[in-house]
C-alpha cells in the first residue's frame, strides 16, 4: 500500500527539476506534511535534502531579493564582492558565487554571468518559497551545481488571490509588491509585480559610500493550463530592471570613465577615512542591469506508469556599467535551456527517469576604453553543453530509500576574442550523484549523498571585479569539478525539529584571477581545495504561540582556497530567531551572531589607509594597514505584525537595529591595495555589515 | 617622444655621451640611463643653469606601451645636492637622477627614480647600481 502510494505519488511528481506542474502537486503534498510539522525547515519526504525558506520568513528579514532573502540561512552566504558596485553574490557551503546553480520553478534559468549583479534584481513578488539544495550534484539531475542550487517556486495558479505590500522608511528605502492570481483547477494566470529603492550609506560621512544606492523594478506572468489530466502546460515571462549607483554620494549616473585615477591627493591627507577631494568620477561605479526572460514547460501522462516532461527556458540580460577603476564595461548575455525527459514507474520500487538537456549560453561585450582606446581582448564567449542523464528512484523498503544519478555531459567554451594560443574548451564530465536516505524511526531519518557538479569557466567578468582596466587573458585548461559527500542527521517532530549536517566538498581545477600577472590571467589551481560546512538547526516550539529557532554554521577551507576567494567568507556563525504571536500580532526578532576571522589568508593585508609618495623615488609608500582581524559582531533585526482586520496587516519593523558596520567599528571597505608596483584604491576590504539601520513600516492587504 | 626640450640654448663645453647601466631595483632586470648631452642656460656657467638632456630606458613587461621603452628628460638640479629632476614633455612622466657625492655632475650616476603614467595612473621604478659602461 505504501508503495504503491509512493510510485503513484512519485509519478505525479516525477523526479525533481521540472517546472509548475510538478510544483503543484508536489506543493499539495508538502502543505499536509507541514500542517503535521509546522516547523520543520527539511522536505520530509525528499531524498534530496531540501531546505525550505517560506515566503513568510522572506518578509520577516524585510528581503526584496533573493540575494537578501537566502542570506545566513544555513550554509548561505551572501556576499557584497564591491562596495562601490554592489555586487551581492550568493554562495553555497563556502563555494564561490557563480558555483551557485539557480532555478526557477526547478529550470534553469540564471547564467553565470547574471549571478554577478543579477541575484540582487531577482524580486521576492510571486514567490511562494525557496528551496536550497546545497553541495555538488545536490540536485540529482540539474547540470553544473557545484556549489549547489537555490530553486525558486512561485505561487499556485490554481487559486484567486490578490495582495499588494508598501514598505517604506528610512534611507529611501521603499518597497511596493503586486500579486494578483486568477485560476481553477483547469487555468490560472499570475502576475506579479515590485519597485523597490534603497539610498546610499555613507558611514563615516567622508563622502565616498560604503553601501551603493538601488533601484529595482521587476514583473512577472505565468499561466498554467490544465485542459485534462493528462495534460499540463505552463508559460513564463519576466522582466527586471536593477540600477546600481555607488561611490559617491551625488547620484552620480557617470557616463564616462574617469580619465584618471584616484590618488594620494584625492583624500584629505591621503588618507581614505578622510574627506574625499577628487573627480566624483573617481569613486563613482553606475550599474544598470536589463532582463528579459521566459519559459515554459509541459507534462503528459500517457498512462499511470508513464509520462513525458518538458521543459525550456530563455533568458537576456543587458548591462551598463561605468566603473572608478577607469574602464566602462557593457554587456549582453543570451541564456537558452532546454530538457526533455521520460519517467517510467518500473516494478513495484523504482521510478525511472531517462533525459536529456541542452544549455546555450553567448555572451558579447563592449568597451570604449578597454577595446576601443586600447586593445585588449573581449571578455566573450560561447557556451554548449549537451548532458545526458539516467536516474532510479528505488524504494527499497519502508525505511530505505536510494536515488541514483549517472549523467555525461559534454561541454564546449570559445572565448572568441582570446588572441593568444588557448581559446577553447573541450571536454566531457561524468557525474554521478547517489543519494540514501534511512529512516531510523518516523521522526528521524539520515541522509548521504555523494555528488559532483562541474562548471565551465566562461567570463572572467565572474570571478573578479569586471576585467581590470589592463585586460585579462584566459590560461584556463581544466573544466572545474567537485565532489561533495554530505551527511545529515534530520529529525522531525511536532514540538520541535532539528538537523545536522556535515559536507565535503573536494573542488579540482577551481580557476581564479592570477593577480601577480598583468593583465591578469585566469588559470586553474593546481591543488585540490578541500571546503568542510557544518551546520546544526534546531526549531523548537516552546509555547503554543512561541516559536524559537537557532542555528550555527561553521565554514572550514584552506588558505590557499581563502587565498581565491573575491572577500573573506564568514567561517563560523549562528543564529537565534525567536517568533512570537500574541493576541492578533506577531513578533520576530533575530540575532545574527559572526565569529572572528584572521583577515590576511584572504588578502587583506595588501589593504592601507593612508598614501603617500616618496619625492625621491616617486615610491607610493601605503601607511596604517587596514585591521588585519575581523571581530566578532552581531546584528539584530526586528519585525512586528499586526492583523487590523481579516484582510489588512500593519507591519513594522527595524534591520540592523544596533546599527553595527564595520565603517562605524573603524573599518570602511575603502582601501589604498598595494598591486604589483602601484597602489590603487579599492573598495573591498569587506568584511561586515556596511548598512545600517533602517527603519520601515507598511501594511499588507490581502483578497 | 624622441623630442628634447630646452633646447634654446647648447653649451659650447657640452659632455659627450654618456651611458649607466644597471638594474631595477629588487629585480634583475637591466635598465640604463643615457647621458645625451650636458650644457649650461645662457652659457652661464652657475650650478642652477646646469642641465642634461638624457634619456632612461627600462624593461618592464607589463606596464610600458610598446613605444615608451625610452623616456626623454631636460634634468635640472634639485632643492639638494647630488639629486637632479626632470617632467616629460608629456607634463606627467617624471625622472630624479642621483649623482655620486663629489663627482662632477653626471660623470657618475649612482641611481635614478622614474615615474611614468601608463593608460590613467602612474607606475614607478628605482634603477641600481648604475655603472658607466665606458669605464
Amino acid at each position: 500500500m505504501f508503495k504503491s502510494s509512493f510510485i503513484a505519488l512519485a509519478l505525479s511528481l516525477s523526479c525533481v527539476a521540472l517546472a509548475q506542474t510538478e510544483q503543484l502537486d508536489a506543493i499539495e503534498v508538502r502543505e499536509a506534511k507541514d500542517f503535521e510539522y509546522p516547523l520543520s525547515r527539511v522536505v520530509r519526504d525528499s531524498v534530496v535534502k531540501k531546505e525550505v525558506l517560506r515566503k513568510e520568513r522572506v518578509q520577516h528579514k524585510n528581503a526584496v531579493s533573493l540575494a537578501r532573502a537566502i542570506d545566513l540561512e544555513p550554509g548561505v552566504q551572501t556576499t557584497l564582492t564591491c562596495a562601490n558596485c554592489g555586487s551581492q553574490r550568493v554562495t553555497l557551503n563556502g563555494m564561490r558565487g557563480e558555483n551557485t546553480t539557480i532555478l526557477l520553478d526547478g529550470i534553469p534559468a540564471y547564467s553565470s554571468v547574471s549571478s554577478f549583479y543579477g541575484m540582487e534584481a531577482i524580486p521576492m513578488a510571486g514567490i511562494s518559497s525557496i528551496e536550497i539544495m546545497r553541495g555538488a550534484g545536490s540536485s540529482l539531475t540539474a547540470p553544473e551545481a557545484i556549489g549547489g542550487v537555490v530553486n525558486l517556486v512561485t505561487e499556485r495558479t490554481d487559486q484567486n488571490r490578490f495582495s499588494y505590500l508598501v514598505r517604506g522608511g528610512e534611507r529611501e528605502s521603499f518597497n511596493q509588491q503586486f500579486l494578483g492570481i486568477y485560476g481553477s483547477a483547469k487555468r490560472g494566470t499570475l502576475i506579479s509585480a515590485q519597485t523597490n529603492q534603497l539610498g546610499f550609506f555613507d558611514e563615516d560621512d567622508n563622502g565616498v559610500a560604503e553601501a551603493s544606492a538601488q533601484s529595482q523594478r521587476a514583473v512577472f506572468i505565468k499561466h498554467d493550463h490544465r485542459p485534462s489530466g493528462r495534460l499540463k502546460l505552463s508559460l513564463r515571462g519576466g522582466h527586471q530592471n536593477l540600477e546600481l549607483l555607488g561611490g559617491a554620494t551625488q547620484h552620480l549616473r557617470s557616463k564616462t570613465y574617469p580619465s584618471t585615477l584616484a590618488d594620494e591627493t584625492s583624500f584629505e591627507n591621503g588618507d581614505v577615512r578622510r574627506s574625499f577631494n577628487g573627480k566624483l568620477e573617481q569613486i563613482s561605479d553606475w550599474i544598470r542591469l536589463k532582463r528579459m526572460d521566459g519559459g515554459g514547460s509541459f507534462l503528459y501522462h500517457f498512462d499511470g506508469e508513464t509520462n513525458v516532461k518538458g521543459a525550456f527556458s530563455l533568458a537576456k540580460q543587458e548591462q551598463l556599467s561605468v566603473y572608478s577603476h577607469g574602464y566602462d564595461y557593457d554587456n549582453d548575455d543570451m541564456f537558452r535551456f532546454f530538457d526533455l525527459k521520460v519517467n517510467r514507474v518500473i516494478g513495484e520500487d523504482h521510478l525511472l527517469t531517462v533525459g536529456v538537456d541542452h544549455r546555450n549560453e553567448e555572451m558579447n561585450s563592449d568597451s570604449k576604453f578597454l577595446y576601443r582606446v586600447n586593445d585588449f581582448y573581449r571578455d566573450s564567449f560561447t557556451f554548449d553543453t549537451l548532458g545526458v542523464y539516467l536516474q532510479d528512484e528505488w524504494f527499497i523498503s519502508d525505511k530505505d530509500e536510494l536515488n541514483l544519478v549517472l549523467r555525461f555531459d559534454t561541454m564546449n567554451v570559445e572565448w572568441q576574442d582570446q588572441r593568444i594560443d588557448q581559446n577553447e574548451l573541450k571536454g566531457s564530465v561524468f557525474a554521478p550523484r547517489i543519494h540514501y536516505k534511512r529512516s531510523h524511526t518516523d521522526a528521524l531519518s539520515s541522509r548521504f549523498s555523494f555528488g559532483v557538479g562541474y562548471r565551465a569557466p566562461l567570463t572572467l567578468f565572474e570571478s573578479q571585479h569586471g576585467t581590470n582596466e589592463e585586460g585579462f587573458e584566459i590560461g584556463i585548461k581544466e573544466f572545474e569539478r567537485a565532489e561533495t559527500f554530505t551527511y545529515t542527521l534530520n529529525y522531525e517532530g511536532p514540538e520541535r525539529s532539528s538537523a545536522f549536517s556535515a559536507t565535503l566538498t573536494q573542488l579540482r581545477n577551481m580557476a581564479y584571477g592570477d593577480e601577480n600577472e598583468e593583465p591578469i590571467r585566469f588559470r586553474n589551481a593546481s591543488e585540490t581545495m578541500s571546503v568542510g560546512t557544518f551546520n546544526f538547526l534546531h526549531v523548537e516550539k516552546v509555547t503554543s504561540n512561541w516559536t524559537v529557532e537557532s542555528s550555527f554554521d561553521w565554514f572550514r577551507m584552506p588558505d590557499s582556497y581563502k587565498d581565491k576567494l573575491p572577500i573573506a567568507a564568514q567561517e563560523t556563525r549562528a543564529r537565534f530567531i525567536s517568533d512570537y504571536h500574541f493576541g492578533k500580532n506577531e513578533f520576530v526578532a533575530t540575532l545574527n551572531v559572526i565569529g572572528r576571522r584572521d583577515l590576511r589568508p584572504y588578502n587583506y593585508d595588501k589593504n592601507y589607509n593612508v598614501l603617500t609618495e616618496d619625492p625621491d623615488t616617486f615610491e607610493d609608500v601605503p601607511t596604517s594597514q587596514k585591521g588585519q582581524t575581523a571581530p566578532m559582531f552581531y546584528t539584530v533585526d526586528l519585525f512586528l505584525q499586526r492583523q487590523m482586520t481579516e484582510r489588512l496587516k500593519l507591519l513594522a519593523g527595524v534591520t540592523n537595529l544596533l546599527d553595527y558596520t564595520q565603517t562605524k567599528a573603524k573599518e570602511s571597505p575603502l582601501s589604498w591595495r598595494i598591486h604589483q608596483d602601484h597602489v590603487h584604491l579599492d573598495n573591498r576590504h569587506i568584511w561586515g555589515p556596511v548598512q545600517g539601520r533602517v527603519l520601515y513600516a507598511g501594511l499588507n492587504y490581502q483578497l | 617622444m624622441k623630442v628634447f626640450l630646452s633646447l634654446l640654448v647648447f653649451s659650447s663645453g657640452a659632455l659627450a655621451q654618456t651611458e649607466f647601466t644597471g638594474n631595477i631595483r629588487g629585480t634583475n632586470k637591466p635598465c640604463a640611463l643615457q647621458v645625451q648631452q650636458v650644457y649650461y642656460v645662457d652659457n652661464i656657467e652657475k650650478p642652477e643653469n646646469l642641465r642634461a638632456d638624457v634619456k632612461a630606458s627600462l624593461q618592464n613587461d607589463e606596464h610600458l606601451v610598446s613605444n615608451a621603452e625610452e623616456f626623454f628628460f631636460t634634468l635640472r638640479p634639485a632643492s639638494r645636492a647630488n639629486l637632479f629632476s626632470g617632467t616629460a614633455e608629456n607634463k606627467k612622466d617624471q625622472l630624479n637622477v642621483f649623482t655620486k657625492e663629489g663627482a662632477p655632475a653626471f660623470e657618475s650616476v649612482v641611481s635614478y627614480a622614474l615615474k611614468w603614467w601608463h593608460v590613467n595612473h602612474f607606475h614607478s621604478a628605482q634603477c641600481v647600481n648604475l655603472k658607466n659602461v665606458q669605464e
